[in-house]
């Protein structure tokens, strides 16, 4: 893991009061005590999108380019970094997309929830491919990609699904949780190994990519709402807990649970993201902060909102780019982590 | 503890416009309390209810906001929420931006009325 240097910087003020080190320490299995750090290096920068666009998630596009779901607008937002420029391209009848990435080719990939499809958007050509998921499966509630090592494409449907596309085919194919509704987040390890984590169900699920079938990881706590996994560099997962307003880690190799509350009471934690760093980015929906936190100090580091209620439901980033859509303001705010 | 289970494919239904409608409600509410843990409030008898006010359920502070605004689920304020949640509710914390279409509103509340 890269180390950062934290230079005085852009100073912070954590919303609701400061948390101190006592109410942040580990309550679990591991992961040491917590502490909340008031300064750290980085900027921020607010771009105003369309009314009404209500950006869910976000992702890198091409060099320069950031990607968005303009969920309510049914269009992929693309943002100009160096311009500010800000357009969005309609991805068709009905479309109110919740989730993108970028895949392998360099394309969107966007969970479509309002299409039931998986939908595709060639940056160099602009042309959009839709893979409609099978009519006998129903309305799915699409939510969130990822990638695996061979190229297919696998997402969750908080209906009480996942499923699987290959770019190379179209084909489209879908499971079942076996707990029925709730799968939300899903990532891929550095192996290529998929996980999802279920919000209702509360667990982890991975996939078994041969033949789809999915073994079911339960956290530590009951209930605790496990709404998006992300993996570091070393293969662990990351995972926010909505109910429990804690973060996880998950150790495959030794089935291990470490564990870290939320720096201020009532917390709701929603997003999570690890970036090339190996820092952990969440979101806590209560006091409206997005968190930065260091697994080797162990420390919370909180940047507020860039009005109230930013509603940040999915981050993600590039290289020292940090994306946080800010649904309830339509507003995306990047950070930029100085080194 | 780990669980392997094996992969089932989901089975068809034809379900009434309403019920089709609610298919967008059902990854986070349920109508009765079956089902298990949902990240929403039960909706069955939602139409003439106090707004946040289901016994037991932690709603957020944007939906005691809107409660005191509100009062009542009647009609017009569901297809008002239905048409824009976040727009009606600040910060409140659905992760549905909002039903478009009229009709499929109507038929929703009209379904909903019916449980």
């Amino acid at each position: 893991m890269r180390r950062v240097v934290y230079a005085a910087g852009l100073a912070l003020a954590l919303a609701g009061g400061c948390a101190s080190a006592e109410d942040s320490r580990t309550s679990g299995s591991s992961g040491g005590e917590a502490s909340v750090e008031a300064e750290t290096a980085f900027t921020t920068r607010i771009f105003d999108l369309p009314e009404g666009s209500r950006p869910h998630d976000a992702a890198p596009g091409p060099p320069g380019k950031i990607w968005y779901t303009a969920q309510r607008r049914g269009a992929l937002g693309i943002i100009d970094i160096a311009s500010g420029e800000v357009r969005e391209v309609p991805l068709g009848p009905g479309s109110a997309p919740h989730g993108v990435i970028q895949g392998p080719d360099g394309a969107a990939y966007i969970t479509d929830g309002g299409q039931n499809a998986i939908v595709r958007y060639d940056p160099a050509t602009e042309k959009i491919d839709v893979w409609k998921l099978p009519e006998e499966v129903g309305y799915t509630n699409l939510n969130t990609g990822a990638f695996d090592s061979n190229g297919v494409h696998w997402f969750t449907g908080q209906n009480g699904i996942y499923g699987r596309v290959d770019p190379a085919d179209g084909v489209v194919t879908v499971y079942k949780d076996p707990d029925g509704r709730g799968p939300y987040g899903i990532t891929a390890t550095p192996d290529g190994d998929i996980y999802y984590s279920s919000l209702a169900g509360s667990h982890l699920g991975k996939i078994n990519r041969a033949d789809g079938s999915v073994t079911m990881i339960e956290p530590p706590d009951e209930g605790a709402g496990l709404r998006r996994v992300w993996a570091d560099s070393s293969g662990n997962l990351w995972v926010s807990g909505w109910n429990s307003g804690k973060l996880y880690r998950y150790h495959p190799d030794t089935d291990r649970w470490d564990q870290w509350k939320l720096p201020l009471p009532g917390a709701k934690n929603y997003a999570i993201y690890v970036d090339e760093r190996d820092w952990v980015w969440m979101t806590d929906f209560n006091s409206n902060n997005t968190y930065v936190f260091d697994p080797e100090r162990e420390s919370f580091t909180p940047i507020a909102g860039s009005g109230a209620d930013a509603g940040v439901r999915q981050i993600l980033g590039r290289g020292a780019e940090i994306y946080l859509p800010e649904s309830g303001l339509d507003r995306l705010m990047l950070v930029t982590v100085k080194e | 503890m780990l669980f392997l289970q094996p992969a089932l494919h989901v089975a068809a239904a034809a379900p009434s416009a309403g019920e089709r409608a609610f298919q967008k409600c059902y990854a986070c509410h349920s109508v009765g309390n079956e089902g298990g843990y949902t990240a929403g409030p039960p909706l069955g008898g939602i139409v003439g209810r106090r707004i946040a006010a289901q016994p037991n359920f932690d709603y957020s502070p944007a939906m005691e906001r809107y409660a005191a605004k509100r009062k009542v689920w009647s009609r017009a304020a569901l297809d008002a929420f239905l048409a824009d949640p976040l727009k009606e509710a600040p910060g409140n914390e659905m992760g549905f931006f909002g039903m478009r279409d009229p009709a499929e509103r109507k038929a929703l509340i009209d379904w909903l009325a019916s449980q």
